[in-house]
Formats: structure tokens, sequence, C-alpha cells
């Protein structure tokens, strides 16, 4: 027995010396002599592995003079853990927040006020805020006073959701690329046609991705926008527009042309549909045309996606959002935090043209050339990363690289990044949306105060129940369009219009505080 | 020669039987298609799996995926962590489940139904995360395996299983040590313990799934990345992040992960302890005996 007990304690002393190793004890104590450590919390990907070593960071570093240190959290469970370390006041030194978690918790203490710090430590990013471009960011405010460093944008390709269809398909049969949804219908019938079992107008997300993503160009839109043509905010599922683009919808998926599965497919399904041919046409953003032509290419050689031009709506216009310039949310810095100045040097120095570029293209020379204006990133030293179907591995090169655009720790994004995997068709069709002046830059919520906040949680909880009710049954058959007036009805008087009336306000005290 | 004799069915018993037959292996077959299906995606060439052409047999087979998982670093350091994880944190529960139990199964323990009462309050009200949170971090356990391991100690439920199987042990088997001089920490680990291997084997078993499972406490309280167990790290690649809309449809296709490598790295933490499941099966189902309640 006592040797029993003997390998017991043994046992237990392995144990617990190999959790001792497991724990590990990592010294990020800096020495004084060392420059100040900066803890940075971050969502890593899956496939992207946030890198300190990567010679961008190691730059990064050098050039601003403060050391950082990732906080690294897997993206999959990412607001769990910033909630938790937020609730509990215990955010290091920069963490990525989003809007919601500013207006949140903001008020409860746990992030620094920026304005001061702006002001006096970062001129960089106080000249982007002075341009006419970035005022938006204002909006982000809290009584004037900003929580959290937004993200901006150095370089921009200006993209947004529109048709995409099968162009070989509309060649085929000898059909025009339509230019207007009466003609869109015309096709997608004449495709149905064709192949009768063909789901030939799929979509994701069910019915509030599809009413949302064709609203705007349809002349309305989906719950609260900004209308640009009316100049002020409209709750449009209660517009008599929109009632015409879910009688649209609605006679789409009874012709057969919508997906019949539109209420559950996924993302992934979604694809495999337009990617194995068995659909033909989707309203969303146009990068899945590109993937989709990618995918296509393996059952069906000639299977190519493109995008229309933007449709003229039944009441003559058209008219398309491009995505926001500004990325909602940013980087907040701890109450606790002890190093304000050194997250000031860090940051600003990212908010520079030099960071920025240093980002986007890595170190000049190593990873990049300057011919004239153009940054050309050496093909070279890119070779190891190159994909079979085209364009560069893009993960990798951020993690052995360390540059960046969305989802790292990146305040200043250059999509020019993007240019690794898109190719120049892609390229192309986003310059042509540039051009074509029924584009333009949405409008974003106002900044609300307290009171309002809570007024809207509440009103949008019970007006967005009773809309989305309704507007599942109308497509599906089980309501009449005719009955979809009593819905609206019941959604003014749950306040859709009191909705509208908030947003309208708080727009016009901030264009009066600018 | 023995001569068997078999009693006849009545066609309604075959009926039933076919019936049961049929259904059983119709479970069997929903429970072991998505494990066949996660298998030959993962071994799939991805240009059948993006158009959704792999339904029962794998196309262009190949390993690629599980080279790509294999090779990235942090998966041999998470398997470890987990195993680590799995190892003390199991031989914690168990210990602390068993010392908790054993007073609360003797008669003789003053305040006993009290002291009961008070733990199972705890399977149905509990302070929730942020408390815990503030008590682990004052405790300075934050960023530590203890962190993993101790704020789950006991599983009130399975303590309390191991406590109706000691107050099945007879009395006078500890009256008889009593009076051969024996005390109760003698008894405890001469006596008691030994006579309850088949709890020990069943607790030490659900602990340990539940450790190789875990992914929660390791997210909340662990700051490094060399210190995640395999679970995170799979989660991390098979559930796409918490991004925004247009974040995700910004990220490339070799930004969103491709099926097969997801399938690949399932396949990958979930074959060690898929092996161990037929070997350790007999010990399930007396876990469940063992778990009958008996007040």
């Amino acid at each position: 027995m006592t040797k029993k007990l003997i390998l017991c304690v043994a046992m237990l002393t392995a144990v617990l010396s190999l959790s001792t190793w497991a724990a590990g004890s990592q010294d990020t104590t800096a020495s004084a002599a060392e420059p100040a450590t900066v803890t940075v919390m971050v969502a890593e990907r899956g496939t992207a592995a946030q890198n300190l070593e990567a010679p961008v960071y190691t730059y990064i570093m050098e050039e601003s003079g403060v050391n950082i240190d990732f906080e690294i959290v897997p993206s999959s469970d990412w607001n769990a853990k910033k909630r938790t370390i937020i609730a509990t006041d215990d955010v290091p030194d920069i963490i990525s927040v989003g809007l919601g978690d500013v207006l949140d918790f903001a008020d409860a203490g746990v992030f620094q006020p920026l304005n001061d710090m702006i002001d006096k430590k970062m001129p960089n990013l106080k000249a982007l805020l002075q341009l006419k471009e970035n005022q938006n960011v204002w909006k982000t405010a809290i009584d004037g006073t900003l929580y959290a460093f937004p993200t901006l944008k150095h370089y921009e390709f200006h993209r947004g959701i529109i048709s995409v269809i099968r162009v070989d398909t509309l060649k085929t049969l000898g059909l025009e690329m339509p230019k207007s949804f009466d003609e869109l219908y015309d096709v997608l019938s004449a495709i149905k046609e064709d192949d009768p079992n063909a789901h030939v107008w799929t979509t994701r997300g069910g019915s509030n991705n599809v009413l949302r993503n064709m609203a705007y160009a349809w002349g309305t839109g989906h719950e609260i926008y900004f209308d640009q043509d009316l100049d002020k905010y409209v709750y449009g599922s209660v517009t008599s527009r929109y009632k015409d683009l879910l009688a649209y919808v609605s006679r789409a998926y009874n012709d057969g042309l919508l997906d019949p599965d539109y209420v559950s497919v996924t993302t992934q399904q979604w694809r495999e549909k337009l990617g194995s041919g068995k659909s033909y046409f989707f309203f969303d953003n146009p990068t899945y045309g590109k993937r989709s032509n990618d995918a296509i290419v393996n059952v069906n050689p000639d299977g190519w996606f493109e995008p229309t031009p933007v449709l003229e709506n039944p009441y003559g216009g058209r008219r398309a959002l491009f995505y926001d310039r500004i990325v909602w949310g940013g980087w907040a810095i701890g109450a606790h935090s002890e190093n304000e100045d050194a997250v000031a040097q860090l940051l600003d120095y990212m908010y520079s043209d030099e960071g920025a570029i240093l980002k986007t293209f890595g170190v000049e020379g190593d990873h990049y050339e300057r011919v004239g204006s153009e940054y050309q990133y050496k093909l070279d030293v890119l070779e190891p990363y190159k994909n079979p179907t085209g364009g560069y591995k893009i993960d990798a090169i951020v993690t052995d690289i360390g540059i960046g655009g969305y989802g790292d720790f990146n305040p200043y994004i250059d999509m020019r990044l993007y240019r690794l995997t898109w190719p120049e068709y892609q390229i192309a069709w986003y310059e042509k949306m540039e051009q074509d002046p029924a584009w333009s830059d949405p409008i974003s919520d106002p900044p609300l105060n307290a009171s309002e906040r809570e007024s809207l949680a509440d009103l949008r909880t019970k007006v967005q129940t009773i809309l989305q009710q309704g507007i599942d049954k109308v497509i599906l058959g089980d309501m009449t369009i005719d009955e979809w007036d009593g819905v609206v009805e019941d959604a003014k008087k749950a306040g859709a219009l009191e909705i509208e009336k908030i947003y309208n306000d708080a727009q016009r005290r901030f264009e009066a505080g600018r | 020669m023995v001569m068997r004799r078999t009693i006849k069915q009545g066609f309604g018993s075959r009926i039933f039987d076919i019936f049961n037959v049929c259904l059983l292996l119709f479970f069997a077959f929903i429970t072991l298609y998505p494990f066949y299906y996660v298998s030959i995606v993962s071994i799939s060439d991805g240009r059948y799996v993006v158009t959704g052409s792999i339904k029962h047999l794998p196309r262009g087979i190949n390993l690629k995926s599980y080279g790509i998982v294999l090779k990235n670093p942090i998966v041999p350091t998470s398997y470890k962590n987990t195993i680590v994880y799995t190892m003390l944190g199991t031989l914690i529960n168990v210990l602390f489940s068993a010392i908790c139990a054993y007073p609360l199964s003797r008669k003789t323990f003053y305040g006993r139904k009290v002291f009961t009462g008070m733990i199972v309050f705890t399977m149905f009200f509990q302070g929730g995360l942020i408390p815990l949170y503030l008590t682990v971090k004052s405790l300075g356990m934050l960023n530590t395996i203890w962190a993993i391991v101790l704020p789950a100690a006991i599983g009130t439920y399975y303590m309390i299983i191991m406590r109706t199987f000691f107050q099945g042990i007879p009395d006078s088997i500890q009256d008889s040590a009593r009076i051969d001089g024996a005390n109760d920490i003698r008894i405890f680990f001469r006596i008691i313990l030994p006579m309850s291997t088949p709890v020990l084997a069943t607790m030490t078993l659900f602990y340990a799934v539940q450790h190789w499972n875990s992914f929660f406490p390791a997210l909340i309280y662990l700051k490094e990345k060399g210190k995640y167990p395999i679970q995170l790290i799979l989660r991390n690649i098979v559930i796409e992040g918490d991004v925004s809309q247009q974040q995700v449809d910004l990220q490339e296709d070799e930004m969103i992960v491709s099926t097969t490598i997801k399938y690949a790295i399932i396949m990958v933490s979930t074959i060690p302890i898929l092996v161990l499941y037929p070997f350790l099966q007999k010990y399930f189902v007396k876990g469940i005996m063992v778990g009958s309640l008996k007040g």
C-alpha cells in the first residue's frame, strides 16, 4: 500500500510539473531601459495567426518606439470574451471594440475619453479627423466625446451590393443584360423556362437579407435608413414602395424563380448553389461573383458571373449604396491603462501614411517597391504564397509578413492589400461602379443620447417582430399583399414613425453641433 | 451435445423485433452518417466540396487538409495542453468529488442534509460568469492552469452520484475497521476507495470527456495562445468569427477556411476520444447504473 501511495504522489507531482509547464510563465515585465509595452487585445481568425515576430510588426515597434504585446482571442468567441473583459473592468491598454460596446459601456467609465489625447498627442489622427470624408466618425461620439479610435480607410475601392447574373447563360439564351427590375424578372423567367429544375435566384440569410439588399435600389429601404433623395431618415419597411418590393419578391417565389429554400439557405449552401450551376442570379456582395466564377469552372468552363448595371426601379430611379467608408467601432483604451502616452504614440504612427503603407505593403525594398506613385509588391517575395486558382494566400502573408486589413490590428486600412487576391476583372467591376453616378456613400446613423437609445431598443423590437412575421407570410403566400397594409398599420402603431422621428431629431442635433 | 430449446416467437413479437431493429438501425445511421460525412469530406478535393458534389463517397481523395492541420504549430501545442488539462483536471475532480461525497454519505455526519442541500442548490442557482471571473482574477489565477482546473473542481451532479454509491457500502464494514483502530482518513483511503472502483472509473471517464471537450474556461481565463486547448483552436477554425458582414465579404477564399480543412481538424480533435469510447463504453453503462439515485 505504501508503494501505491508513493506512486500516487509521484503521479501527482508529475502532473503538477506538467501543469507548470503548460501554465508557463513568460516574463513580460519590461525593464526600465526598454520602451513601454502596450497590450493589445485582438481577435484572431482560425487561419491568420497574429505574429508579432513578423517583419512589419518589428518595424512598427522600432518606428513608433513602443513594444506591442498581443492578447490573442479566437474570433469565434471574440464577443463572449470581449464582453466579459469589459463588464469586469479588466480592459487592457488597447481593445478592439464595436460601436455597441462604446454605447453600452462608455458611460460606466471602462474606457478612457480620447478627445484630449487626440488633440494634444496624436497629430496624424487629428488631421485625419478634420477631413470632410471622416466627419461621420463624430457620430460615434457620446455627447461629443470619442471613446474609441476609429478604423479609417487610407485607400478605398468603392463597391457595394449589386445584382450579379450568369452572363454566359444570357448569351446562350440570346437574352440582353437586364437594365431594370422589370427586365430582370423577364430574364429570370426565361432562364427558369430553359432550366425548370434550377433555383434561378438564390439568396442567403432569409427574407431580411433579400429585402435589405434590394430595398435601396428599389427606391426605398429596409427598416430605418437615410434616404438621400428625401434627405431624411425613413422607416422604409412601412412605405408603399416597400410593399411593391415585397409583392415582387413574393411573385418571384410563387413563380419558382426565388430559391424555394430561401428561408434557411446558409452562406455555404448559397455558394454551393452558385458554384455548381444550380443557381444563376444573386443580389449581394459582388465579391461572390468572383468566388462563384472560381468554383463554377469545375462544372462548366463557360460559366461566368458578372454584376448587372444598377437596375432602374419601377419609379424611374437608379440608385445604389457603396459600403460605408467607416468601419464602425475601433480601438478603445482601458480606463486603468497606465500607458496612454505609449498608446497614443503607437496608434498615431499607425494613422500616418507611412504606417498605413507599411501595414499594407510591408517593408520598402523587402516586400514592395515604389514605381512613381505606385506601390508594387515584389513578386518574388510573394511567389511562395501563390494560389493555384489565382491570387495569393493572403492569410499566410498576414502571418508571415505582418501586413493586414480588416480583422487585424490595423486602425488605418488600405484596401490595395486585397489586390493580392482580386483579379483584374474584379477591380474593373469596382472601377465601373465608382464611375457610375447612381452609386453614393451611405449616410450613417446619427449619434443617439442615452434616453433615445433606450426608447429605440424597445421600439425596434416591437416593430421588427410585427414586420418580420408579416414579410415571410406574404412571400410564402400565407398572407395576401393587400393584408400587408394591416401589418404596416400595426408597425406604425408600435412605433415605426417614432423611430423615424428619433433619428431625424438626432441627425439635426448632430448637424447643428458640427 | 447441448440441446438448445428456443421459445417460439409469436407473429406480433417478430414484427416488434423487426420494427425495433429497423428503428435502431435508423438511429445508428443518423448518428454515424455525420461522422462518415465529415471524414469523407476531409479527404476529398476542395473543388468537389465547393460545388456540393460530395454525398456518399469521397472524390479526389487526398490528405492535403490533414497535412495543413498537422503542420500548424499551434495544433500539437494545444493538443499537449488539452492532455495536461484533462489529466490534472480529472485527477482533481475525482479526488475532490470523493472527498466531498464521502462525509455526505455517512449518516453520522452532523448537518449532512443541510450541507447536501447547500451543495445541490448550486446545481440550480449560480452566481454567473462575471462574479466567477472576478473571483478567479482576485485569486491571481488568470492565465494559469488553475483557472481551468480549480473553479470546476467538483461537478455537483457527479459528486451526488458518488455519494449515492458510497451510501451503498454497508456501515458494518466501516465499524469493523474502526474496531481495528482505523481512523476516518484511513477508512476512506484503505476501505472505501478500493471498494469504489466502478464509480471512480466511471467518474474519471465522465470528467475526462468533459475536460477534453471543454473550451469556455480557457477562452475566458487564459490570455496566451500557447496555453489554449485544442477545442478552442478547433472552434476558431470551424466557426467563422464574430466579424462584420462587410469584413466577412471582403475576406477572400483563403481567409474563409475551406470546408475540407475544417472537417480535417474536427477529425483530428475527435479521433482520440472516439477511439477510447469502444473500450470504455462498459464503464459508461455502469455509470448509468451507479447514477441511479437512491435518495
